[in-house]
């Protein structure tokens, strides 16, 4: 779990839109017929198991297929919900989650904040309302850039701390 | 196109328990890295249960289908 200093608490939880993982999901949802369509062009066994031997190798072709992409999506699920920017009362905390085994967690003051910066490009990223935002800090050479992030603009207000407003529509992402 | 990857009938049984074995390893292995991340890293404790409870029902009724293939398959 995060560790968060006296007197601070979490603002707002900011990762990346339903949109993402939505996508992955459909194209495990696209893979699931794949074994099912080959399994009646592919013979196994030199010699054909009765009917009842038939219907267990369906079977267990498909549970292991269906196993394996209920595994790699919740892989791709961690990648995606572990991924996440944490704007607390005083700072804000980048934590990259790029794979089950790279992790990068950045985290800088507010008050280090110079610059936020929204982009928002493509059909889709207008349709569903996310787009990249980039904070560049005092600090660092570098912007944090949390890519494909919901209601980007709100991001942008809460950052920049515009009052109550920003971060109340914000908090909603 | 009909592929033919011919196994002699006798290793049938073997063959589908050997990969039931692998299955069982494979996803003992990935699941503990899963949950180790999930409560590890987790911000939300209630969610990150919710969501521990939904895998592990999901994947319980996989491998008990997947043990009824085998179970079905070495006939």
């Amino acid at each position: 779990m995060v560790q968060l200093e006296a007197n601070e608490s979490i603002v707002l939880e900011v990762r990346r839109h339903w949109y993402v993982i939505a996508v992955k999901g459909a194209l495990f949802t696209l893979l699931i017929p794949l074994p099912f369509l080959a399994l009646g062009n592919v013979q196994v066994f030199a010699s054909a198991p009765s009917a009842a031997g038939q219907a267990g190798l369906f079977i267990f072709v498909g549970a292991a297929w269906l196993l394996l992409l209920w595994i790699a999506f919740f892989i791709s699920w961690t990648n995606y919900y572990l991924d996440v920017w944490l704007i607390t009362t005083k700072r804000v905390m980048s934590i990259e989650q790029t794979g089950l085994f790279r992790r990068t967690v950045s985290a800088f003051r507010r008050e280090r904040i110079q610059d936020v910066t929204v982009s928002v490009n493509g059909i889709m990223a207008h349709l569903f309302n996310f787009g990249d935002v980039s904070v560049q800090t005092a600090s660092e050479s570098k912007p944090f850039v949390i890519h494909e992030a919901p209601r980007p603009y709100a991001v942008q207000n809460a950052l920049a701390g515009r009052g109550e407003e920003g971060t109340a529509s914000a908090a909603n992402v | 196109m009909n592929i033919s990857i011919l196994l002699p009938a006798p290793l049938a049984p073997f063959f589908l328990w050997v990969v039931f074995g692998i299955a069982i390893v494979g996803f003992s292995s990935v699941s503990a890295i899963l949950v180790y991340h999930w409560h590890a890293f987790g911000v939300n404790a209630k969610k990150m249960r919710r969501v521990t409870r939904i895998y592990f029902l999901v994947s319980a009724a996989l491998l008990i289908l997947l043990f009824i293939g085998v179970i079905a398959g070495s006939f």
